[in-house]
């Protein structure tokens, strides 16, 4: 069946069978921050052009001129073989296994070179309900190409009437002789025009109240069954797009976790996602967040300037630094978050609190650097205004995608706070009974 | 000041509402024929008097039309070619050029300096021209302060799509009328300052119904979102902020046309809340819409893009505070 459908059961030969990738980096698991950040060293010096390494001191901007996107897409699968872009995971999938501690070490390390991490939705998404819920044979079979940015990852959750009340959702599989058919519509997903794979949630069990009858599905997206329509964004660009299932099929080895436990699975993905929001903490979450780092607005605030510096103007320097101190907040936040996920716990509802507070913060970073190159530039009209207008559009969604901000409160009201529930006339109805 | 609208302006309201009924963002309706239907009402110009060719009006009447223009997201170009210009001409004391504007036949918009806080130099070339429409031709000053008519530079696509910098041509006639003063700058910044804060004063408005519309509507956990208290209160406090960025720019009408100490102070004063509370409103509500918020569809994003040029035209508000607190506290007795 998966031959006539041509969904890939089997990982992509990586370059074609001629090129070789390089093995993990021989840093043992229980290596110390030091000696791992030796070898990095080593590997930076070797593996990196110089080129890239050169500009990338002097800034983003030079660095994309020495390093085009396709240029580092076509280099990161030989990066990100060596485990270094996601290290702490374990060295069969694609990392190196290491402590948070020593990963945060390597992060530093790297944090200079902004090699941000690719496919960051099959990582953070899809990679972390893989770990958690995949079997051994889906792990091996996803994990890898998923870090190589071999195969690309998209979310499909929300539909048009299930957003926020995400567990209301509609799409539909039923069984067939050789696995499932799904039939619905998916709505706002991100890259799923250039995703090989969706992680999809669909009802099968309609009687069940609503979260007890929903089913997580990997789903090959490169079949007659799935059509990826783009939608338009306030930015212009078109960077999320609706999804439509007409009879879309998956085997019974597509399915993650089991019939209907897909409500734990979505959590997980769910938390991933608001950590992946929230940032990594190095290594470029800003570009998943949208927009310019404080870092650079703080830099930009120091220079010279006609009109003055904003450095030097008394209201300006207390703005900079209530938006540093959140930056460090957040910074300490997430690595409490890692360090509570790495000793075996999920983070599951206390993700919020990242979530909340960085995708607000983001809002008010975003809004002071659109607010300062009123002063520093031409107003917006020169291509640092247009760069900073587009980081301030674009970051407006922050607080929306990944749970807004309003259901965010509620996590923390309801699951941390210990508050009643919001009352809710419907608890425990069977998912056909509550009306949409 | 009365604090209740007259029979007339209510009728003029209306009009304008009528007039825009038509009118959707992105939709059918171009930017010439909106700009003759204007014409055509008496609507630029609107408050120039009839004997300079505009129709007479009050101060008060521009803020009601300018906000039900914005409300409508009529392109921004009637702000400043329908009304910011033509007080420009009027304190130089134009008289050609201002019949030709005020009747449509002739679209001229303003050129300010780069940080946008005051009208350009025409030997600046740093110059910005506010989203110029179809008007080809932008009004600076020439260095001994004389009212000038420059060309415009095309657009350049890549910039900013509210902003032209590419710089002013040179003048095309002699300098209009006698030269600007310091006090005639003045009134004209008051007069400016009032209905930017009245252009944002219908973008929030705008914005704000959108909102409540939706929240009556949109249903998930089996309810309409807008009965849920997070929701509502945002919507409650937006509306307050509204209501409070019309009083001021009401009266900011009101203390312009008097003319009296107070105008220029209170002209600020409504830009700067109408500005800073509407950019809120706006986010507010795309918040409010979710995920359709951040789609170009949904015309949340256009007031926002508006409310973002008006918070930094003629001052951001950093520096209108400024401004008021060296005028305010130069009153209180030390
Ligand atoms: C840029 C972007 C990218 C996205 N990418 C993806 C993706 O890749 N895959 C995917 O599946 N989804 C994606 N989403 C969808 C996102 O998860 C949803 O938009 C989000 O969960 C909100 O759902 P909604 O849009 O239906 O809004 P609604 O749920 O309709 O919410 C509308 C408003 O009501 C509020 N509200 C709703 N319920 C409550 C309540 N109980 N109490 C208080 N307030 C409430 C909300 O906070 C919001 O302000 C993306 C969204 C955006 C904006």
């Amino acid at each position: 069946m998966a031959d006539k459908l041509r969904i890939p059961t089997t990982a992509p030969q990586h370059g074609g069978g001629t090129a070789e990738y390089p093995d993990p980096l021989p840093i043992e698991t229980d290596a110390s921050a030091e000696a791992a950040v030796g070898v990095v060293r080593e590997w930076i010096e070797q593996a990196i052009p110089a080129e890239w390494r050169i500009a990338a001191e002097k800034g983003v901007e030079q660095l994309r001129e020495v390093r085009p996107r396709e240029a580092y897409e076509q280099w990161y699968p030989a990066f990100a073989s060596t485990g270094l872009a996601i290290p702490q995971w374990p060295r069969a999938y694609g990392g190196l296994g290491v402590s948070s501690t020593t990963a945060r070490a390597i992060e530093a390390e790297l944090a200079p070179h902004r090699l941000g991490r690719l496919n960051i939705l099959g990582i953070n998404l899809a990679g972390s309900a893989l770990l958690h819920w995949g079997t051994e044979e889906q792990k091996r079979r996803y994990l890898i190409p998923i870090v190589r940015n071999e195969e690309q990852w998209c979310q499909l959750f929300s539909e048009p009437n299930a957003g926020s009340d995400l567990p209301s959702l509609a799409a539909w599989a039923t069984r067939t002789e050789t696995g499932w058919q799904i039939t619905g519509q998916k709505v706002w997903n991100t890259w799923a025009e250039k995703a090989d794979f969706g992680i999809l949630l669909a009802r099968t069990s309609p009687d069940l109240p609503k979260r007890e009858g929903l089913t997580c599905v990997i789903l090959p997206m490169h079949q007659p069954g799935v059509e990826v329509r783009p939608l338009r964004q306030l930015t212009g660009d078109s960077e999320f797009n609706e999804v439509i299932l007409d009879e879309a099929q998956a085997g019974d080895e597509h399915l993650l976790g089991s019939v209907d436990n897909g409500w734990a699975v979505a959590r997980t993905v769910l938390s991933g996602e608001r950590q992946n929001v929230s940032g990594p903490g190095s290594g470029g979450g800003l570009d998943n967040l949208g927009g310019r780092s404080v870092h650079r607005l703080l830099q930009r605030a120091a220079e010279a300037n006609p009109a003055g510096r904003p450095a030097d103007d008394a209201i300006w320097r207390q703005r900079l630094m209530k938006l540093w101190s959140e930056h460090q907040v957040m910074l300490w936040t997430n690595l409490r978050v890692r360090g509570a996920r790495k000793s075996g716990r999920e983070p599951g509802a206390n993700s919020s609190i990242g979530k909340l507070f960085s995708t607000e913060h983001n809002k008010r970073l975003q809004e002071a650097w659109f607010d300062m190159t009123a002063m520093v530039a031409d107003a917006g009209a020169t291509e640092e205004g247009r760069r900073v207008r587009y980081g301030f559009l674009r970051s407006r969604a922050n607080t929306i995608e990944g749970g807004t901000s309003q259901v965010q409160r509620n996590v923390l009201g309801e699951a941390i706070l210990g508050l009643p529930r919001e009352p809710d006339q419907y608890h425990g109805a069977s998912w056909r009974d509550v009306p949409r | 000041m009365d604090t209740i609208l007259t029979d007339e302006q209510r009728m003029l309201r209306s009009m304008a509402e009528s007039l825009t009924a038509g009118i959707t963002p992105g939709g059918q309706t171009t930017e010439e024929s909106i700009w003759s239907q204007l014409a055509d009402a008496g609507l630029i110009g609107l408050s120039i008097p009839d004997v300079d060719g505009g129709s007479g009006g009050s101060l008060t009447d521009t803020v009601l039309v300018t906000e039900v223009l914005a409300a409508a997201s009529t392109p921004l170009d009637q702000l400043w070619s329908g009304v910011i210009a033509p007080a420009l001409l009027h304190e130089a004391g134009a008289g050609d050029i201002l019949h030709e504007v005020c009747s449509g036949a002739r679209r001229v918009a303003v050129a300010l300096d780069r940080g946008l806080t005051a009208l350009g130099r025409v030997d600046d070339e740093n110059a910005i021209v506010i989203n110029p429409g179809l008007a080809r031709e932008a009004l600076a000053l020439d260095e001994a302060g004389r009212l000038v008519i420059c060309a415009v530079a095309p657009r350049d696509d890549s910039a900013d799509d509210q902003l032209i910098s590419s710089g002013l041509g040179n003048a095309t006639e002699p300098p209009i009328g006698t030269p600007l003063d310091d006090s005639r700058l003045r009134s004209w910044e008051a007069i400016s300052l009032t209905a930017i804060a009245a252009d944002a004063v219908g973008a929030a408005a705008a914005a704000l119904a959108l909102a409540v519309d939706y929240a009556a509507n949109r249903v998930q956990f089996g309810a309409p979102i807008g009965s849920f208290q997070a929701i509502a209160h945002i919507c409650a406090d937006d509306h307050v902020s509204v209501e409070a960025s019309r009083a001021l720019a009401w009266y900011a009408a009101w203390a312009v046309a008097s003319d009296n100490d107070q105008s220029l102070q209170s002209a600020r004063t409504a830009k700067i809340h109408a500005t800073q509370t509407g950019r809120s409103v706006c986010e507010d509500a795309i918040q409010v819409h979710g995920g359709i918020g951040m789609t170009w569809e949904c015309p949340a994003h256009t007031h926002l893009r508006r409310m973002l040029i008006n918070s930094r035209c003629l001052g951001g508000n950093d520096l209108l505070l400024d401004r008021t607190a060296d005028n305010r506290l130069a009153l209180v007795d030390s």
